[in-house]
């Protein structure tokens, strides 16, 4: 199987920048929350200072120097104003001096000031607090969100990528060895070709010429031994021929080459051995048709060898996307492991699977995609 | 270091900026102590606190005015006993108005009793209250035709009727609690209360009654008439003692006064104002 390693390289690139993106969702949201919560906090703080201001002002303007001791009049004033409830209240004069009239706040707060200014002059001024803990609390939990929401997307935004990419590395892995084998049995072809029309042509000449001698009184014994060696080198081209390439498929296609190697199979062996298939069969590309014939072939040896059957069936079927080769028998099967390296490589190479045959089951199957599917 | 060639720092200077601008203004600085009494007021003797001896204090001023002009006594409107004493603490006023036995580090002048009664509206026919029906009144118990006014807590007439009458002050706590009556926070803001709405009735001042000359009807409780006799006799169950307190350094400027309602005069327009003279203040 050729490996195309594309996924991994482009994950370890990967991981960084999800990283990077939701930890700064992560922590910009909750941030962005949290300002804005206190710039509220803060606007709602100086609006209530300057009210309490008003207050003062008015009681100021009466009472100049003894508005101070009359805290339950200021404070129902303010009460009556929408302000009983403040967080905080600091009311300090122009010399700093405290005025009773609210409670310091406990815990953390945002505080907001206002001045008391009559003709022109700071008499007081007014601070109001805002109790950040609520703010806190809602940031909290915002922050608690944003973090689950930032592991959703960053695993979204690391997982679809790198998925898509595992997928395309399977198609650019299957379509190149799809596209070695093609190569390889063109390579077969070419060579098959040469030797049978050029040396096997040329012997076949040879030999013809050295009968026609023999005939016109050539020593037949000379002629005879020059023509067994011809002979001899014949066959030799037409086993290196017949190796590259199924002679049975360049004659018959590869129905008519399996029907006839399980008829001389079965004559051979003792084995009854039959073909079912459909009538019509496609187009097949020569790669694939090859892959094909070979797998049937050490198949139907290793039900032979190891399965100790007495029938056996091939069935080929096709339909848009997949070819389907079994190989059925009434033997007691054979497992993976008795099974030819060969097989694995040729259908790997092609992007099929393979369902092995169990122990005491004997049916193998593969199948493998037709040229253009998805594997 | 240029800010291009340090993006920390950048960060560091924009975080800065951003919880600047959301942080609020400066908190408040920590308050300064006052240094010694403020001056006193060259032109008046200024009195100020308890709602109770307010009108008395004003009644006072008045007899005591007549006779010596050049330091008149003027008396501010009420700020409750507890703001009267801070203001004697801070010299802001030379006479404190106190309600209640407090012991703040200033001199105590013990002034008259004052009758706690129960005031009626100007409508309100029925002279006087059994403590059955006090209690039914602060139980929220309808059928009376009365509506209760309450005054805050910190209002001491609650404390001098519920020393009478124990069991009042559990009733008027969960009444306030429960929001069931209206609480009133000064003596004036509760004789408008009385004075408007029908068929009320709410602690107050029996000198305050007298002394403003309001149309307030000041109950009987079980069958005693408020008045400054009652008091004397010791016949009027709710009773609070009223004084004043000053810095031990205006005695001397304050001395003609405290001498002048310690006087016959002074006792006399004590009485005619609705208040009991304490013996003390003979002395």
């Amino acid at each position: 199987m050729i490996r195309v390693d594309l996924a991994r390289p482009f994950a370890r690139r990967l991981i960084p920048l999800v990283l990077v993106s939701s930890g700064l969702f992560a922590a910009a949201v909750p941030l962005a929350f949290h300002l804005e919560g206190r710039r509220e906090l803060a606007g709602g703080a100086r609006a209530a200072a300057g009210q309490v201001a008003r207050v003062v002002e008015l009681a100021m303007s009466a009472r100049p120097l003894l508005w101070r001791y009359d805290a339950a009049k200021l404070a129902e004033q303010l009460q009556a104003a929408g302000l009983g409830n403040l967080d905080g209240l600091e009311v300090q004069d122009a010399a700093g001096h405290r005025v009773a009239m609210g409670s310091l706040p406990i815990g953390p707060v945002v505080w907001g000031r206002a001045d008391v200014v009559l003709e022109h002059q700071r008499l007081a001024s007014v601070w109001v607090a805002n109790r950040l803990g609520p703010l806190w609390a809602s940031s909290g939990l915002v922050a608690l969100l944003c973090a689950l929401l930032s592991l959703v997307l960053g695993g979204a935004l690391y997982l679809y990528p790198v998925h898509t990419v595992m997928r395309a590395e399977r198609r650019i892995a299957a379509l190149l060895a799809e596209r070695r084998v093609a190569l390889q049995e063109e390579e077969r072809r070419r060579i098959a070709r040469e030797l049978h029309d050029g040396a096997g042509q040329a012997i076949t000449a040879a030999r013809l010429q050295l009968l026609a001698l023999r005939q016109q009184g050539l020593a037949a014994s000379s002629a005879a031994a020059v023509e067994r060696h011809l002979d001899e080198a014949l066959e030799e081209v037409r086993r290196s021929t017949s190796a590259l390439l199924p002679a049975p498929l360049a004659e018959l296609g590869l129905l008519g080459a399996l029907e006839r190697h399980c008829a001389t199979y079965s004559q051979a062996t003792g084995v009854d051995i039959a073909l079912e298939a459909p009538s019509s069969f496609p187009e097949l590309p020569a790669a694939l048709q090859t892959a094909v014939y070979r797998i049937a072939q050490e198949a139907l040896h290793n039900t032979v060898r190891h399965a100790a059957a007495s029938r056996a069936v091939v069935r080929l079927q096709a339909d848009a996307g997949t070819l389907a080769l079994e190989v059925d028998d009434d033997g007691r099967g054979f497992g993976e492991a008795a099974s030819c390296q060969s097989i694995r490589e040729r259908v790997a190479g092609l992007g099929g699977a393979v369902t092995w045959p169990e122990v005491g089951s004997a049916r193998l199957r593969i199948t493998l995609p037709l040229a253009g599917g998805d594997p | 270091m240029h800010l291009a060639n340090s993006p920390l720092r950048f960060a560091h200077l924009l975080s800065w900026a951003l919880l600047a601008a959301c942080a609020g203004d400066p908190p408040p600085p920590a308050p300064v102590r006052a240094n010694g009494a403020l001056a006193p007021t060259p032109d008046a003797l200024l009195a100020m606190g308890s709602g109770a001896a307010t009108p008395l204090l004003q009644a006072l001023s008045r007899a005591y005015a007549a006779g010596h002009p050049s330091l008149p006594v003027r008396v501010e409107p009420s700020v409750g006993t507890r703001g009267g004493v801070a203001a004697a603490t801070d010299g802001a006023v030379d006479l404190g108005l106190v309600g209640r036995g407090l012991r703040p580090a200033l001199e105590l002048f013990p002034l008259a009793l004052d009758a706690v009664v129960v005031a009626g509206a100007p409508d309100v026919e029925r002279q006087g209250l059994t403590r059955t029906e006090l209690r039914q009144l602060y139980a929220g118990e309808r059928g009376s035709g009365l509506t209760l006014l309450l005054r805050d807590t910190e209002e001491t007439a609650n404390d001098a009727l519920e020393s009478a009458y124990p069991e009042l002050r559990a009733l008027r706590e969960s009444g306030v609690a429960s929001a069931r009556f209206r609480v009133l926070d000064h003596d004036e803001a509760m004789a408008h209360a009385l004075l408007t709405t029908p068929g009320g009735v709410g602690v107050f001042s029996f000198g305050a009654i007298l002394s403003w000359r309001l149309p307030l009807r000041p109950l009987a409780l079980d069958g005693v008439r408020p008045s400054v006799d009652a008091l004397a006799s010791r016949r009027w169950p709710a009773v609070r003692r009223l004084g004043m307190v000053f810095r031990a350094e205006r005695r001397a400027r304050i001395a003609p006064f405290l001498a002048f309602v310690a006087s016959a005069e002074g006792r006399s327009a004590t009485r005619a104002a609705g208040y009991l003279p304490l013996p003390e203040a003979a002395q």
